[in-house]
C-alpha cells in the first residue's frame, strides 16, 4: 500500500490490519416504478427466483440483484459459482413501504390480515439472504447497519470475515434510498425518489488483477465517534470518488479509531472522507 | 493463540421474562419458571397466538434519570440495561480514559419495531424520515462514551452468536481493549405477533401458556415469542486474569453457514448446519466427544426441531447417546434476534453451576428426536466444562457458538 501523507498518518500506531482485494464492483439506481417492474422480471435477475419470490422482496434487495448481475459480468476472472460465498448488506431503513402497508391494513383489518411476508423479507438479514439464495452461497450471509449510521459496519464486517473464514470471496452491498422515502399510509411515495445499490465483490488479498485493494487499519489519530452522514448513499458517494478523476485514493473513517483504504490505482493523490469526526461536544446532546 | 491470548467473558447483562440479572436468571432457569403468559400489553383476542414470554418493566440502570429513561422506547431501555449491567458486573463502572470499548449489537428488526411503537404512540416515522433519529448502536455508543468501534449485524435469530464472534474477533485484532457484544430484541408486538401467528409458526395452546413451548416433544405445535436481551462483557483472558476480573468462560468457536434454500423453510438437507457446527468445534478443537452440554436452537416447530436433531445426530456420531441437549426456549420464549445471546447465558449458568439446564414440557420424545440425550425437565448434574449453542434462523442462517469453562 502506498504511504499516506496527512501528519497524522505518518505518525500513526498500525496494530493489526486487514487487507483484501476489490475483484469487481458495479452500482445501480432505479426508481421506484423501474425496481417495482422487477418483479415480473424473475428471468432477468440471478438466480432466477421466480416472480413469486421476487414479489416479496424489498426494493432494496431488488436493485441489489440488479447491481450483482452487472457486477459479475465485470469479473476480469468470473469465480466458476459463488457456492463458498458470503454476504454482507448494508441497508437504510429497510421495508418502509411494506411496513406502512402493514401497519394500515393492521388498524383496518385487524391481525389476519397481516402478510406472513413482512418479517421473512424486511428484516436486518433478509437482503443478504435473498441475495446468498439467488447466488447458491454457502458461507455467512448477514446484514447490517440499518439506519443512516451503517456503512462503516459494513467494511469492518466483510473485512474481518474475509479473513477469518477463509472465504473466498464475499459481495459487500450498500443500498438505500435517495432521498430517503416518504410515503402514505398506502405505502406509495409522496416524492421522486431513487433506490440505490453499490455492489463490490471482495476476494481475499492474494487474489490477481483486482481493480482495487481495500486495507482496514487501526490509526489512534482517527475519529472514535462519527457524525451520522449525509442523507445521500453510499452509491452516491462512490460515483462522486469515481467522477473526481485522478483521485483514486479512498479513505473512510469507521469510528472506533478505524479507517478503511481503498485504492483504486498506484496513484494516490488524495483522500475523500466519506465521514467525518464529530465534535465531542456534539456527541453527549445527540445521544 | 494460547491460553493467555483468549478471550473470554467478563460480565452479563441481561433482561429476560425469568429475570432482569444473571442470577435471578440461574436460579429460575434451573428451577423450572416459566416467564410465558397471556399478552396483557394490548389487545390479542383476534390473534391466533395470545402468549409470549415478557419481560414487564426494565430496571432504570442506577445513576441514570428514571423519567428520561422511561421516555425511551423499550428497545433502547433493554439495550441500555443490559449493557451498564454488563460493565459494571465486569467492575468497568468507572473506566479509564482512553480505554478503547467496542460495542457489536444483533438486531433483527430495528426500525420497523421502533416505527410500529412511534406509531402506536401517535408518531408518523414509519411514513416520514425527516426525524429519523439515531440507531440504538449508535445511541448506546454515545451514551455509554465508548471509544471502539461499532456494528449492528443481524442473522436473524443468530445475532447473538455473530455478536459474540465478532467481539472475540475485534479483540483479536487488536482493535479493542474491551468488547460490549449481545443481542437485543422486543418482538412482542401487534404486528409481529400477527405476522408470525399468520404464518402458522407460534404455538396456539392459549389456554395452557406454561406448557405451550415444547421442544421435541410430540405435541409441540410451535414457538411462542418472547423479548428481552443479553449483552456481555469480552475481554483477553490475560488482561482479565491480570486485574483479577471474574471469568464465566471463553468464547472458544464459532461457525457460520447459509443454507441457500428459502426465507423461511429451514432446508431438509442439513449439509449446512452440519458444517457450521463442525466449523465452530474445529474453530475451538474440539471434537464430539468433548462436548459436555449442547443448548439446541430448538423453537418447537414441527419442521425445524427434527432438521436439528438430524443435524445432532450427524455432527455427534456416537455421541448422540451422551451428550446432554436441551432448549431453554421453553422457559424464556423465542427471544428471536436475541435468542442466541440469551441462551448463551444459559451456557454460562450450565459452565458455573456444574449442572445441564432442562427442556421442560418435554413429556413424550418425537420419535424423530428420539435419539438425542435429552435433558428433560429437570436439570442434572454433572461436570461442565465445554457448552456448544446452535442458534438457526430464518433466511437460512445457522450458527454454532462453543464457550469453554475458563481455566
Amino acid at each position: 500500500m502506498p504511504t499516506m501523507n496527512t501528519t497524522n498518518r505518518e505518525t500513526a500506531t498500525e496494530h493489526d490490519s486487514l487487507e483484501c482485494a476489490v475483484t469487481t464492483y458495479a452500482t445501480t439506481r432505479l426508481t421506484y416504478d423501474s425496481v417495482n417492474a422487477l418483479r415480473k422480471q424473475s428471468d432477468t435477475l440471478p438466480g432466477a427466483l421466480g416472480n413469486s419470490v421476487l414479489r416479496h422482496c424489498d426494493e432494496q434487495t431488488l436493485t441489489a440483484l440488479v447491481a450483482v448481475k452487472d457486477a459479475i459480468s465485470r469479473f476480469e476472472t468470473p469465480p466458476e459459482s459463488f457456492k463458498d460465498w458470503g454476504v454482507v448488506f448494508s441497508t437504510r431503513y429497510l421495508g418502509r413501504t411494506a411496513f406502512a402497508q402493514a401497519l394500515n391494513k393492521f388498524a383496518v383489518d385487524g391481525p389476519w390480515n397481516v402478510s406472513v411476508q413482512v418479517v421473512p423479507n424486511r428484516s436486518l438479514h433478509s437482503p443478504a439472504s435473498m441475495l446468498g439464495l439467488a447466488l447458491g452461497c454457502h458461507g455467512p450471509c448477514v446484514g447490517v447497519g440499518g439506519g443512516l449510521d451503517g456503512e462503516p459496519d459494513a467494511w469492518l464486517t466483510a473485512t474481518s470475515l474475509l479473513d477469518q473464514q477463509s472465504l473466498p470471496g464475499l459481495w459487500l452491498v450498500f443500498s438505500g434510498w435517495e432521498p430517503d422515502e416518504r410515503i402514505d399510509i398506502e405505502g406509495t411515495p409522496l416524492t421522486d425518489t431513487s433506490c440505490t445499490t453499490l455492489v463490490l465483490a471482495l476476494q481475499p488479498a492474494s487474489c490477481a488483477n483486482p481493480v482495487a485493494r481495500l486495507r482496514i487499519v487501526y490509526d489512534q489519530f482517527a475519529p472514535v465517534a462519527l457524525e451520522v452522514p449525509a442523507k445521500v448513499t453510499a452509491m452516491t458517494l462512490f460515483e462522486n470518488f469515481v467522477a473526481s478523476g485522478n483521485d483514486q485514493h479512498l479513505t473512510a473513517m469507521l469510528g472506533g479509531g478505524l479507517r478503511a483504504e481503498m485504492n483504486w490505482s498506484n496513484a494516490v493523490t488524495s483522500t475523500i472522507p466519506l465521514l467525518r469526526p464529530i465534535p465531542s461536544s456534539n456527541i453527549k446532546k445527540a445521544a | 493463540m494460547n491460553k493467555q491470548d483468549s478471550v473470554c467473558i467478563t460480565g452479563v447483562g441481561l433482561t429476560s421474562s425469568i429475570g432482569h440479572g444473571y442470577e435471578e436468571f440461574a436460579s429460575n432457569l434451573l428451577s423450572g419458571v416459566s416467564g410465558i403468559e397471556r399478552v396483557s400489553a394490548f389487545e390479542v383476542t383476534d390473534h391466533p397466538s395470545q402468549i409470549a414470554s415478557l419481560i414487564g418493566q426494565i430496571p432504570c440502570p442506577e445513576g441514570f434519570d428514571e423519567t428520561e429513561f422511561r421516555s425511551r422506547l423499550r428497545i433502547e431501555q433493554c439495550g441500555i440495561w443490559c449493557a451498564e449491567s454488563a460493565l459494571r458486573d465486569a467492575g468497568w463502572q468507572k473506566r479509564p480514559e482512553g480505554l478503547r470499548i467496542g460495542l457489536v449489537l444483533g438486531l433483527g428488526a430495528e426500525w420497523m419495531q421502533s416505527w410500529e411503537m412511534d406509531y402506536r404512540r401517535g408518531g408518523r416515522r414509519a411514513f416520514d424520515p425527516t426525524e429519523e433519529p439515531a440507531g440504538l448502536t449508535t445511541k448506546l455508543h454515545r451514551l455509554l462514551d465508548l471509544r471502539g468501534p461499532q456494528l449492528t449485524i443481524s442473522a436473524a435469530c443468530a445475532s447473538g452468536n455473530w455478536a459474540l464472534s465478532q467481539g472475540r474477533r475485534w479483540l483479536e485484532l487488536g482493535w479493542v481493549d474491551i468488547c460490549l457484544a449481545g443481542a437485543c430484541d422486543i418482538g412482542v408486538t401487534p404486528l409481529s405477533l400477527a405476522g408470525f401467528g399468520n404464518l402458522r409458526a407460534l404455538s396456539r395452546k392459549n389456554q395452557a401458556p406454561h406448557a405451550a413451548l415444547r421442544p421435541f416433544d410430540k405435541d409441540r405445535d410451535g414457538m411462542v415469542l418472547g423479548e428481552g436481551g443479553a449483552i456481555f462483557v469480552l475481554e483477553k483472558t490475560s488482561k482479565a486474569m491480570e486485574r483479577g476480573a471474574r471469568r464465566y468462560a471463553n468464547v472458544s468457536g464459532f461457525g457460520a453457514t447459509s443454507d441457500a434454500h428459502h426465507m423461511v423453510i429451514p432446508c431438509p438437507e442439513p449439509q449446512q448446519g452440519i458444517a457450521a457446527m463442525k466449523l465452530a468445534l474445529a474453530d475451538a478443537q474440539i471434537a464430539p466427544g468433548d462436548i459436555d452440554y449442547i443448548n439446541a436452537h430448538a423453537t418447537g416447530t414441527p419442521v425445524g426441531d427434527i432438521c436439528e436433531a438430524k443435524i445432532l445426530q450427524s455432527v455427534l456420531g456416537e455421541s448422540v447417546k451422551d451428550v446432554p441437549i436441551s432448549s431453554t426456549k421453553a422457559l424464556t420464549g423465542h427471544l428471536l434476534s436475541a435468542a442466541a445471546a440469551i441462551e448463551a447465558v444459559a451456557c454460562l449458568v450450565a459452565l458455573e453451576r456444574q449442572v445441564t439446564p432442562p427442556t421442560v414440557n418435554l413429556e413424550d420424545p418425537d420419535p424423530d428426536c428420539a435419539m438425542l440425550n435429552h435433558v428433560r425437565n429437570e436439570p442434572q448434574p454433572r461436570p461442565v466444562d465445554v457448552t456448544v449453542s446452535n442458534s438457526f434462523g430464518f433466511g437460512g442462517n445457522n450458527t454454532c457458538l462453543v464457550l469453554k469453562k475458563a481455566a
